[in-house]
């Protein structure tokens, strides 16, 4: 029997049908094929976000890889009162979070970091719309009454006008028993915090007056929560709070969790974190401010510019000018690098030739849905991790940093003096192990950079150098003392001598180990004061260093020519100079070098990833020769023999300290008419913290100080001393110089009063002490607990215990 | 009867692939709804690690000095 045949009624036979409709799907497919990977014909994405984190700074180690400054994330508790309180009780869930917090924080003291604007938990309704007049306040009163929470939420009457404004307790109005007592007698729970907040919102709104009154339609929710808004903005004015800055980080996931169970939402509380610059050596376990944190001074800080900089910044950086606005409110927005070696390393890495180390940010890519009526939900899409952060080596050892401050207090307390200070460096390399200055007076500059003294006979060095070089004198030239009583040629002025100076003929070398200011008077006339000029510029003592680690002074010497009988002699013995601690160590280490002018450095180099990036150290002019720099160590070193340092050389020699000095010390009696330091600094301390400056009324200004008689009697002395010194058998030799201004106690000599303390230093960078301590006596405590710290070596890394020495290593 | 059959097979098929996208689809949201909180609470954790971190390097650091200079050990921290 033939089956019953299908007439289409197109024509198309079914197979057709079947073809026309795969063909349909295929071109269904390929449209949408084409739809997805062609990036002309995508619909435009709204929803796409790219959060890009602030990009890792830069950590600062010191030589031996210990942390100096890093960039820690602090998490925050940030929330919006207004949003949180409508939502959640104040009480119960402070109460929880002071659980989860492990008691750092009391409840009374979270409650009013929560309630930022309270006083004594009262919150004052004020602002506009807020000021009711008696009939409003008739109202409101009737309201509270009625809802019995007059207790909560009272009227307060203007003392000088008939006005009314609200007060009222949140954390009693929005407490669990308030709102149970107006919730329905059949519910088991008291109402839900958000219906209680709209009840509140509802009906002060319409006491308020506040009423849709007149309104042909019913309000619309929109129209509701609008009013509502209106009302909390006057009740909990604070939107957006840090309640806790720096979490405890092990109480962060405890507190996620507490958040996630409490249903609160991210624009009502949340745990945010961001980039704090943190110090370690300045701090201690317990977080107070202890001896460390004055003894790191010299790493700076970092600050918010203001918005002239920003400006200035953004424009410098070449940002189309239409972008200068953003970036300036970006660069506003964050701290930036400021001075000590915080604004060095920035610098270093702002250069040129370190703008490969640019490590990229973190990034985080997702897609934001905001549906009508729904919080906004985000979905991950994707990120990049950032990239490593560069570690800036600097040439600090913190342990000799640290020993050095307390050395510096000590010094001054000891001697009563207005400050001292003090730079540690590698002779060969230039490289500061240590720098710093202590005053009992506030000073708010870093001393090596900013003090100015005189450096009277150290600077003898520098002049028989000087005239070393120019050919004009041979170590072995005899020259008269005059027993104290030189009179400069063509003059009247007479050249006076310290206690104990020799007396009698004595050879050229003679005149810096034993420090005689009439010999060195004769040697430097005998200079050219041009070539004596230009050799004190090639040195760096008449333009400012550039260290960045602190606000330089600069107190240029006279031009030339010189007058013979004053700018010339005196310069000649070291004084009518005025120069700071930076300088004159950057001009002595030259010379122990052999002549190879390199400036001071507090940077050695960059760590990025696996790579490590070396400064190299600067050509330098060859400002003396070689054998002139011989010549004066040998008078040096003479002068830890025999000379002026030789005491401290035979207390050393006597405790068996295996060490190689060269010394040389200065005792600089002020000039007559000088304002005693003690005073400066007393004055400065009083103005600084004077409104306005010198418009003050009590601002002293430094011309009163002229003429005061100097308070401690007799003369104002500066005492220093330059040690240098190496363990016997090692290339490695450390310079110290140390300046101890104004000391009021009994001593005075540089070797009395700046050589101890100069000398335990060098002995402590040398590696042949520890904490002052020699190291064979401190061997014994040491215990190895087995464990290393990443980044971390010995902090001596040249130092054997047996007293050898190797030369430093780094393992990258 | 065959054209029936197959009627069906594609309808089912194409209403079957709808709605394994969208499920797809939804699963997807969800996940990446799910991943957004987990980033962020990896980020909590990563940030709070690197704040214990630091605060165990600032103890080593206490305990070597203490050690080195012969002084008496820090005081325990109290746990919380």
């Amino acid at each position: 029997m033939k089956k019953p045949s299908f007439e289409s009624a197109s024509g198309l036979r079914p197979a057709s049908a079947y073809l026309m409709i795969g063909l349909a799907l295929v071109v269904v497919c390929g449209k949408s094929w084409t739809l997805t990977h062609d990036k002309e014909h995508t619909q435009p994405q709204g929803t796409e976000r790219e959060d890009v984190l602030p990009a890792p700074d830069y950590d600062i180690v010191d030589r031996g890889g210990k942390a100096l400054a890093l960039s820690v994330q602090r998490m925050d508790l940030r929330l919006s009162p207004r949003a949180m309180w409508q939502a959640h009780t104040p009480d119960e869930f402070t109460a929880r979070v002071v659980e989860v917090l492990a008691g750092a924080y009391e409840e009374q003291e979270l409650l009013e970091r929560f309630f930022p604007w309270a006083e004594d938990g009262v919150l004052a309704v004020e602002g506009r719309g807020w000021e009711l007049d008696y009939e409003s306040a008739r109202r409101v009163g009737d309201w509270a009454h009625r809802m019995g929470i007059e207790e909560h939420l009272w009227l307060v009457r203007d003392e000088s006008h008939p006005v009314w404004r609200i007060s009222w307790r949140p954390v009693e109005l929005l407490a669990r028993e308030v709102r149970r007592a107006h919730t329905p007698a059949d519910e088991r729970n008291a109402i839900a915090p958000i219906t209680w907040s709209r009840m509140l919102a509802d009906g002060l709104a319409r006491a308020r007056g506040w009423t849709f009154e007149g309104q042909e339609r019913a309000p619309t929710f929109k129209q509701k929560e609008e009013r509502r808004s209106r009302v909390w903005r006057g009740l909990l004015p604070c939107a957006d709070t840090v309640a806790i800055r720096g979490l405890p980080p092990e109480s962060v996931v405890s507190l996620i969790q507490l958040l996630d169970g409490e249903f609160v939402q991210p624009h009502q509380m949340s745990i945010e974190f961001e980039h704090e610059r943190v110090y370690p050596p300045r701090t201690d376990g317990s977080g107070a401010g202890t001896l460390l944190s004055s003894a790191f001074r010299v790493l700076g800080k970092w600050r918010y510019l203001s918005e002239e900089a920003a400006r200035a910044r953004a424009e410098a950086e070449g940002v189309p000018e239409e972008e200068v606005e953003r970036r300036t409110r970006e660069l506003l927005a964050r701290k930036h690098p400021h001075r000590g070696l915080e604004g060095v390393a920035a610098r270093l890495l702002q250069r040129e030739d370190f703008s490969f180390i640019d490590p990229r940010p973190g990034i985080y890519r997702y897609r934001k849905s905001l549906a009508v009526h729904q919080p906004a939900r985000r979905y991950y899409f994707g990120d990049e991790a950032e990239e490593a952060t560069p570690r800036v080596f600097a040439t600090l050892d913190s342990e000799l940093q640290a020993f050095l401050h307390g050395t510096l207090i000590e010094t001054v307390e000891e001697h009563d003096a207005a400050l001292a200070m003090a730079m540690v460096v590698e002779v060969e390399t230039g490289d500061v192990l240590a720098m710093d200055g202590y005053s009992s007076y506030e000073v708010a500059e870093f001393l090596p950079t900013w003090h100015l003294f005189t450096p009277g006979s150290t600077f003898k060095a520098v002049v028989m150098a000087t005239a070393l070089e120019a050919g004009v004198v041979h170590p072995e030239d005899e020259f008269e003392t005059y027993n104290g009583s030189f009179r400069v040629p063509g003059s009247r002025r007479t050249i006076g001598e310290a206690r104990n100076a020799p007396t009698g003929p004595i050879k050229a070398w003679e005149a810096i180990s034993r420090s005689s200011n009439a010999v060195m008077v004769q040697v430097g006339m005998r200079v050219d004061d041009g070539f004596f000029y230009r050799t004190l510029c090639g040195l760096g003592y008449r333009e400012r260093p550039g260290s960045g680690v602190g606000r330089e002074s600069l107190r240029p010497f006279a031009e030339t020519p010189w007058s013979p009988a004053y700018t010339h002699a005196s310069i000649s013995f070291g004084h009518e100079i005025s120069i700071s601690l930076w300088q004159h160590t950057q001009a002595l280490a030259t010379i122990l070098r052999g002549g190879r002018a390199l400036p001071l450095r507090t940077i050695s180099g960059v760590e990025w990833g696996d790579e490590y990036y070396r400064l190299l150290l600067e050509e330098g002019d060859q400002v003396y020769s070689e054998d002139t720099c011989r010549a004066v160590r040998s008078m040096l070193e003479e002068g830890a023999l025999t000379g002026t340092g030789r005491r401290l050389t035979a207390r050393e020699a006597k405790l068996g300290t295996p060490i190689e000095l060269l010394s040389k010390t200065g005792t600089t009696e002020k000039e007559a008419g000088v304002a005693c330091l003690h005073l400066e600094l007393d004055r400065n301390e009083r103005n600084a913290g004077l409104e306005g400056g010198s418009a003050h009324p009590d601002f002293v200004p430094f011309s009163s100080l002229r003429g005061v008689p100097v308070p401690h009697g007799g003369s104002c002395y500066t005492s220093s001393i330059c040690l240098a010194g190496r363990v016997p058998g090692s290339e490695r030799e450390v310079m110290v110089l140390m300046v101890v201004d104004e000391p009021r106690a009994r001593k005075k000599f540089g070797s009395d009063v700046a050589g101890p303390p100069a000398i335990r230093v060098l002995k402590e960078a040398l590696g042949l002490t520890m904490g002052g301590v020699p190291l064979h006596e401190r061997v014994a405590f040491v215990q190895d607990y087995g464990y290393g710290r990443e980044g971390e070596g010995s902090d001596h890394p040249w130092v054997l215990h047996d007293g050898g020495v190797v030369e430093e290593e780094r393992s990258w | 009867m065959t054209r029936a059959l197959l009627s069906l097979a594609i309808s089912v098929l194409c209403l079957g692939m709808g709605l394994a996208s969208a499920h797809v689809q939804a699963e997807n949201h969800a996940r990446a709804a799910r991943l957004d909180a987990l980033k962020q609470r990896c980020d909590l954790l990563e940030a709070g690690n690197e704040r214990l971190h630091f605060g165990i390097q600032l103890r080593l650091a206490e305990i070597e000095r203490a050690e080195r200079l012969g002084e008496p050990q820090p005081e325990e921290v109290p746990e919380r």
